[in-house]
């Protein structure tokens, strides 16, 4: 979604019509999904959510194949100039697990079964389909 | 308790320890006191665990206004 989040955030999100939330979805043959998902909460409780999210899918080949992943993740951490030692203190102690665990929860109830799924006002969106679409739906639903 | 559980405590260097022969059935067989009462109740991990910070997804991931018309969710993994 990295190709189409900045024309939504300059065409709708800046300008007030959508709110854009992004939940974790975790597939159990990515191995590490899960991390990488946690390590995006914990650069965000250090205020760096967006910036590791946009880290992690930019890099996902140099980090996909590893057998370890924390040393690669604290690695980004510090390039962003966050709290090396916070943060991988936050990803070692699985602190956001929990949560990834509740948002997968959350999204399996609403029918979500597969990345990236979208909820368009509740309405649910299986893959990952160019800008024009979302603006399609989105201009639908400004339209009610 | 048995012969094998005493000598792993005594090669751990506790010396006040003995095996039960038959074990704890024949202790109650052989009507020797025991206490009752329930079993404790185990500590569930996650309350061991670190607390999670009263951050949720919503706060940290999202982008725009809460009052803004039009929800999007994405649900996605990085990898």
């Amino acid at each position: 979604m990295l190709l189409t989040i900045p024309a939504l955030k300059k065409n709708y999100i800046d300008t007030g019509k959508v709110r854009y939330i992004f939940k974790d979805f975790p597939l159990s043959f990515h191995p590490n999904a899960q991390k990488a998902a946690e390590a995006a909460h914990c650069a965000g409780a250090q205020g760096a959510y967006w910036a590791m999210h946009d880290k992690l899918f930019s890099a996902q080949s140099a980090w996909s194949g590893l057998a370890d992943v924390n040393d690669t993740f604290a690695g980004y951490a510090g390039e962003m100039g966050l709290d090396v030692t916070a943060f991988r203190a936050c990803l070692e102690s699985s602190q956001f697990a929990v949560q990834v665990a509740q948002e997968v929860k959350e999204g399996q109830a609403a029918g979500v079964g597969g990345t990236p799924s979208f909820l368009i006002n509740g309405q649910l969106m299986v893959g990952a389909y160019p800008y024009s679409e979302f603006e399609r739906r989105i201009e639908a639903e400004l339209a009610k | 308790m048995s012969a094998g559980a005493a000598l792993k405590l005594k090669a751990k260097g506790l010396t006040n320890v003995a095996a039960l022969l038959g074990g704890w059935a024949a202790w109650l067989q052989a009507g020797y006191p025991v206490e009752g009462g329930t079993a404790a109740t185990a500590t569930p991990v996650a309350a061991l665990s670190t607390p999670v910070p009263n951050l949720p997804g919503e706060e940290v991931a999202v982008l725009g206004n809460a009052d803004a018309p039009v929800t999007i969710i994405e649900y996605s993994d990085f990898q």
